[in-house]
């Protein structure tokens, strides 16, 4: 054996040490490779049905005319000089242009995969005695991805309103932080409700892919320990990524 | 180009070798096949948009057990206090190689592990570390030249061991 070069006899002791754990190798299997998978979605999809939830709860609490204010009759405003502001009855987000009795989106995250709207945020609710307007308009805005290939949409886009909508990547740093890789922005509309775009992901380190709503401030970096780099609101559906070799 | 397999006949061709890889290099066969189980479970979501997923999920397995083992190292520093291990991985194990493997740098081993288990080239080495072929080179020629001086040792060891018996 020693009179073999050194490089042969490296390739016969590696022959050496696969053959000796071969019989030991367990392979899990493609079925739970399928069902790891499938758990892990459904998590996900729980997780971020439980953030819509919370975000509809503040828009709902907000929307809700405050106890010490006379409530606003729609159908017959008082004069300008003494009525309150309309926006009282809006969520808060809404443009000084809307129109009164038009209510807002409200962009409800929901899993990737196009699954179901994990929640649709109540209708505001009317002071007693008032007369009720139209049926307030709401938004969902889901997004499904397939491999890089990304898919936005919001159903429906109230008339004249827009919903920005970012996607962002990252890629994974040695240390562990993530570098912003790339991003984008959209704004989905009534005329143009669904986007899709493709995810321009690192070719060495893959990180984590965020879709995002309503502008959130977009770190350039994202510390290795980072729990919650966006507010759960904001995340309409994320993937996480891998970790980077070198 | 061939066709690309279908996802289950490319686990069973997959598998195990990548398995080998991974124990070559940290010495724990059942972290071994956790990591490249994991990487398999990253590819089947993406499985339709993958070109090469042979090369994908050697890299993603390779890339999860690389930032584990550094997670174990880091702990095992803090937990030991300042002495800092030069390599990783097993001990003395009944198969030589991977006692002489064990001594190597890491960046030696994984070379060494990805040129003579998976057959990969110099130039793809280089792609997945981030480093330089040269350095590749470098770490390859190092990493045989102590392996090979190892098995050696251990050759001439046993021998000694036969004679004087």
């Amino acid at each position: 054996m020693l009179d073999l070069p050194p490089t042969d006899r490296v390739r016969d002791a590696f022959a050496e040490l696969t053959g000796s754990v071969d019989h030991l190798v367990r392979p899990p299997g493609v079925g739970s490779v399928r069902e790891t998978v499938r758990r892990r979605r459904q998590r996900r999809l729980g997780a971020t049905a439980a953030a819509a939830v919370a975000v509809a709860g503040v828009i709902g609490l907000a929307q809700l005319p405050p106890l010490d204010r006379p409530a606003v009759d729609l159908a017959d405003p008082p004069p300008a000089a003494t009525t309150l502001a309309p926006s009282v009855l809006l969520p808060p987000f809404a443009p000084p242009t809307a129109a009164a009795g038009q209510s807002r989106p409200s962009a409800t995250p929901t899993a990737p995969g196009g699954g179901e709207p994990a929640y649709s945020a109540p209708p505001p609710t009317q002071p007693v005695g008032t007369t009720n307007g139209p049926p307030p308009c709401t938004s969902t805005v889901t997004a499904s991805a397939k491999g890089t290939e990304l898919v936005i949409s919001a159903g429906p886009v109230c008339a004249g309103d827009e919903i920005a909508v970012s996607w962002v990547t990252y890629e994974t740093q040695p240390d562990g932080s993530q570098k912003l890789f790339a991003s984008d922005r959209h704004l989905l509309t009534a005329a143009r409700p669904r986007v899709t775009a493709t995810l321009r992901e690192s070719p060495k380190c893959v990180g984590p892919w965020y879709v995002l709503r309503a502008d959130p401030p977009i770190p350039s970096t994202l510390p290795a320990d980072a729990v919650e780099p966006f507010p759960s609101g904001a995340i309409v559906a994320s993937e996480d990524g891998e970790i980077c070799l070198s | 180009m061939p066709d690309k397999p279908d996802f289950a006949e490319f686990y069973a061709a997959w598998f195990r070798p990548l398995t080998h890889q991974l124990f070559a290099h940290t010495g724990d066969l059942a972290e071994a096949q956790d990591v490249v189980q994991e990487a398999f479970c990253r590819a089947w979501p993406r499985w339709s948009t993958l070109d090469d997923p042979g090369a994908w999920v050697r890299r993603v397995a390779w890339n999860l057990a690389t930032s584990r083992w550094r997670r174990a190292r880091r702990l095992l520093h803090l937990t030991r206090g300042a002495r800092e291990e030069h390599s990783a991985g097993p001990g003395p194990d009944r198969v030589a190689l991977r006692a002489a493997l064990a001594s190597l740098p890491e960046r030696q081993r994984q070379a060494v592990v990805l040129f003579y288990l998976a057959d990969v080239s110099i130039a793809e080495i280089a792609e997945l570390t981030g480093a330089a072929e040269g350095t590749v080179k470098s770490w390859l020629h190092r990493g045989r030249a102590a392996l090979a001086l190892r098995l050696a040792d251990d050759d001439v060891t046993a021998s000694q061991e036969v004679r004087s018996a």
